[in-house]
């Protein structure tokens, strides 16, 4: 009999604890929730099925190589050793940056790495050794805005600070469906009682979204159904309110805020009367709302992903800051503060690099990699020539980064593509070699990810639950070998035996006077952190040198962004009626492009992604469900069908991602699955990028949809 | 807190099969499944995922504290079938 071991899931945000069950020959065969857990939190079904990822007949085991041309769409691949692997990439990369330069040498990092601690260590490692300024991740899809409005306003990209939803009183949901995306940038333990809990305390727990999601019940609280892409002047109207009520805190305002004049100056037009046409709601409404928060003793406006991906992010991210601000709710029990962790230093900005390319010069934060270049132009720089060789770690951008159909196109200027993932994804199809990392399950880890983020912070350790099986490896070991093999700096140079990322994590949990081993030791491989006091977000977040708060940041307006702010709203008020806006849709059965190969999960309804859309917009359409249809944008057009859906508002339509696979030959579930791939027809290239942010413009984007021919 | 199956369920088992818990009862393989008109979610072993809500064909699934006054009465259904079973 094998004792279960503890583990936790490495998918999303809370790292929920799991216990790992295992047959006699030591497999593991069944996950289940640990309710043992110091720091609680209860996996959810994405976690709890992970074994049919683990598990996936279509995962990769080997070095692959392919064979013939990437103007074919099906590649043709050879297994092949390391050893080989490592001398021809490490050549070629040798010779593409002795002809081109090192600077024609890319890396894109997807979203899983981010649950992977070693590997999240080794990036900057990679960074220094390939010296390359052509760094992209998806953070750039999902939410950068935030990061690169905390640089402006607080001086430091990492200045993250979570809500307190155990103790509020008031909590606006803006743009996001926690219940179903378990938090962004927060790592709260996996229970929806939390939400509820603040409504039966007499608590209002409110949302703002153009569509009713699983979040807003009888239980929580009701939805102002918005138009898309409209929050920022709802969010700058109520500032306007809070100010017109007299809701700001006048003390911490003049103790820690800088260009405050500048910023109630920038919000005073903006009266609800004036936004509501724009916004869809009512004067009223907006007028309820932001009393409501001024009333309560405590209150959280949190912010997410839809909101993130509307074009106006920065703008957004900031009234959100202003409001927590002025209203006293930062570094407040129940308001945004924040947590202990692992690591609680916040770096401040120390410069910013200009990088020229083919297309203009783009600017990047330093230090960090949490604003890096936007995606959305890697395609154009690997059209032009700049790109040479692309690196995609633990990412799919081709099905993942605006304009799908361009890319490929693009991609088979490169003259070397490495793609490291546990799949041969629609990316790995066209990539020279394929190499095989680890799962969540095939590696030690530590929750480094959500770490300064935690409701109840703690530190947990996981050692690999099962030996990885055939020949996958290490990110992190991959990526040395390959350095090495190309004669640049590398942490396998010395010891080709060095087990850097144990190495690692003894590093960063000696910041706590932790070990592996001490937290090996601990129940479910635990550790609870101290909390802090919540007005340690003064201490640890204020780093520009006056140690204030910004409300109005210079680079806001050399970068134009509130010129832009004016503009769009002058174009959304002039904007015809019937004018249908797509979203994107989070379900709970995919997260990002993961599980799209999971049987479990690509079953009856959940097969494709048909578009949604309100049954008025239907029949005004003269459709019916299940009617195939075209969607056009701008960038491009696809082929889907209708789903009546009536959570949506009036004028929205909604598609979830990670769909649209039938050129991803090596999965077999997804490839037979169909449907389509939305961000094919987003807004690409350069014209579609948020100034500061870098954010791709993924939502609320302006769609036709007639029926097919 | 729990999910709960109401009147529309027609015994269709999606829900079964996506359950992370084995929550949902009676599953295809069990005797009972012949004889009961509908499926039970086990209030005890229920992690309020919510994966089961949409795969559910006729939206017979609802969380506890949101289900329709009509169908309140659902919870104790759901609650009783396994009090009867585990007799
Ligand atoms: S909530 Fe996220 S971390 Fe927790 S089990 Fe589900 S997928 Fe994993
Ligand atoms: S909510 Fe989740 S755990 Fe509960 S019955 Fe449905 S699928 Fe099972």
């Amino acid at each position: 009999m094998v004792e279960p071991k503890s583990s936790f899931c490495r998918i999303c945000e809370p790292a929920c604890p799991l216990k790992v069950h295992f047959d006699a020959a030591g497999r593991p065969v069944e996950l289940a929730p640990d309710f043992d857990n110091p720091a609680q939190g209860v996996a959810c079904h994405k976690g709890l099925s992970y074994l049919e990822i683990h598990d996936d007949p279509d995962r990769l085991n080997w070095p692959m190589k392919r064979i013939n041309p990437r103007t074919e769409e099906r590649g043709e691949f050879v297994r092949i050793g390391w050893e080989q692997a490592f001398e021809e990439i490490g050549a070629r990369l040798r010779a593409i940056r002795e002809e081109h330069g090192a600077k024609s040498v890319a890396t894109y990092a997807g979203n899983p790495g981010a649950f992977n601690s070693t590997w999240t260590m080794f990036a900057p490692y990679l960074k220094e050794a390939l010296d390359t300024q052509f760094r992209f991740t998806s953070n750039t899809q999902d939410t950068s805005n935030k990061m690169a409005t905390f640089a402006e306003v607080y001086g430091s990209p990492s200045a993250f600070k979570i809500p307190d939803i155990d103790n509020t009183e008031f909590l606006l949901c803006i743009g996001t469906n926690p219940k179903v995306s378990r938090w962004t940038l927060m790592s709260a333990e996996n229970n929806w009682d939390i939400v509820k809990d603040i409504s039966r305390r007499g608590g209002k727990v409110r949302f703002v979204n153009p569509r009713i999601t699983e979040s807003s019940s009888v239980e929580t609280g009701p939805t102002l159904l918005i138009k898309p892409g409209t929050d920022a002047y709802f969010l700058a109207a109520m500032l306007h309110e809070v100010e017109a009520l007299n809701g700001f805190d006048v003390e911490i305002v003049a103790k820690y805020g800088r260009n405050v004049e500048a910023m109630r100056a920038f919000v005073r037009p903006y009266s609800p009367e004036v936004v509501a046409g724009v916004t869809g709601l009512t004067a009223e409404e907006i007028r309820t709302v932001a009393r409501e928060f001024v009333d309560a003793k405590s209150g959280i406006i949190y912010m997410a992903t839809g909101v993130n991906q509307s074009r106006q992010g920065m703008i957004a991210a900031w009234l959100v800051e202003m409001l927590q601000f002025v209203t006293g709710n930062l570094g407040r029990r129940g308001g945004t503060y924040k947590p202990n962790g692992l690591l609680t230093v916040c770096p401040p900005v120390t410069g910013i690099d200009r990088i020229e390319t083919s297309i203009g010069t783009f600017e990047v934060l330093q230090p960090g990699m949490s604003v890096p270049l936007p995606a959305n132009i890697m395609t154009p720089l690997i059209a032009n020539g700049d790109i040479k060789a692309l690196f995609v770690i633990s990412g799919n951008p081709l099905l993942t980064v605006a304009g799908e159909t361009d890319a490929r196109r693009a991609y088979r200027n490169l003259d070397l593509l490495v793609s490291i993932d546990i799949f041969r994804g629609a990316t790995g199809e066209l990539a020279d070699y394929v190499l095989p990392a680890l799962d969540f399950l095939e590696r030690q880890d530590i929750n480094l990810v959500g770490s300064g983020m935690q409701q109840r912070p703690h530190v947990k350790y996981s050692e690999a639950m099962v030996s990885p099986a055939y020949e996958r490896r290490e990110e992190w070991w991959i990526l040395s070998r390959i350095l090495q093999a190309a004669g640049l700096n590398s942490p396998l140079a010395d010891d080709p035996d060095l087990d850097w990322g144990s190495e690692a994590i003894e590093r960063v949990l000696a910041n706590k006077d932790l070990s592996i081993d001490k937290l090996r030791s601990l129940p479910s491989g635990t550790a609870l952190l101290e909390p802090l006091p919540y007005d340690t977000v003064f201490e640890k977040c204020l780093q520009h040198p006056d140690k204030k708060i910004d409300c109005f940041p210079a680079r806001f307006v050399s970068a134009g962004l509130f010129d832009r702010f004016e503009q769009i709203f002058a174009e959304l008020s002039a904007e015809p009626e019937h004018v249908l806006k797509l979203i994107s849709l989070r379900t709970p059965y995919m997260n990002n492009s993961w599980f799209s190969n999971a049987p479990k999960f690509r079953k009856g309804r959940e097969r494709d992604n048909p578009l949604h859309m309100n049954r008025a917009d239907v029949q005004r359409l003269g459709l019916v469900e299940g009617d195939a249809v075209t969607m056009a944008t701008d960038f491009g057009s696809l082929e889907t069908h209708i789903f009546v859906d009536d959570s949506l508002r009036e004028g929205v339509v909604a598609m979830s991602h990670g769909y649209g696979q039938a050129r991803t030959f090596a999965l077999r579930v997804a490839q037979q699955n169909g449907g389509s791939n939305c961000n094919d027809i987003m807004p690409n290239g350069p014209g579609s990028i948020e100034p500061l942010s870098n954010m791709a413009w993924l939502s609320a984007v302006p769609v036709s949809v007639m029926r097919s021919t | 807190m729990t999910y709960v199956i109401a009147a529309p369920c027609v015994a269709d088992y999606s829900c079964v099969e996506i359950c992370p818990v084995a929550a949902i009862s009676p599953g295809p393989e069990d005797p009972e499944f012949e004889r009961v008109e509908q499926l039970f979610i086990h209030p005890d072993v229920c992690i309020d995922c919510g994966a089961c809500l949409d795969v559910c064909p006729v939206s017979a699934i609802f969380q506890e504290g949101s289900l329709p006054a009509k169908w309140q009465h659902y919870a104790a259904i759901n609650r009783q079938y396994f009090e009867v079973i585990a007799l």
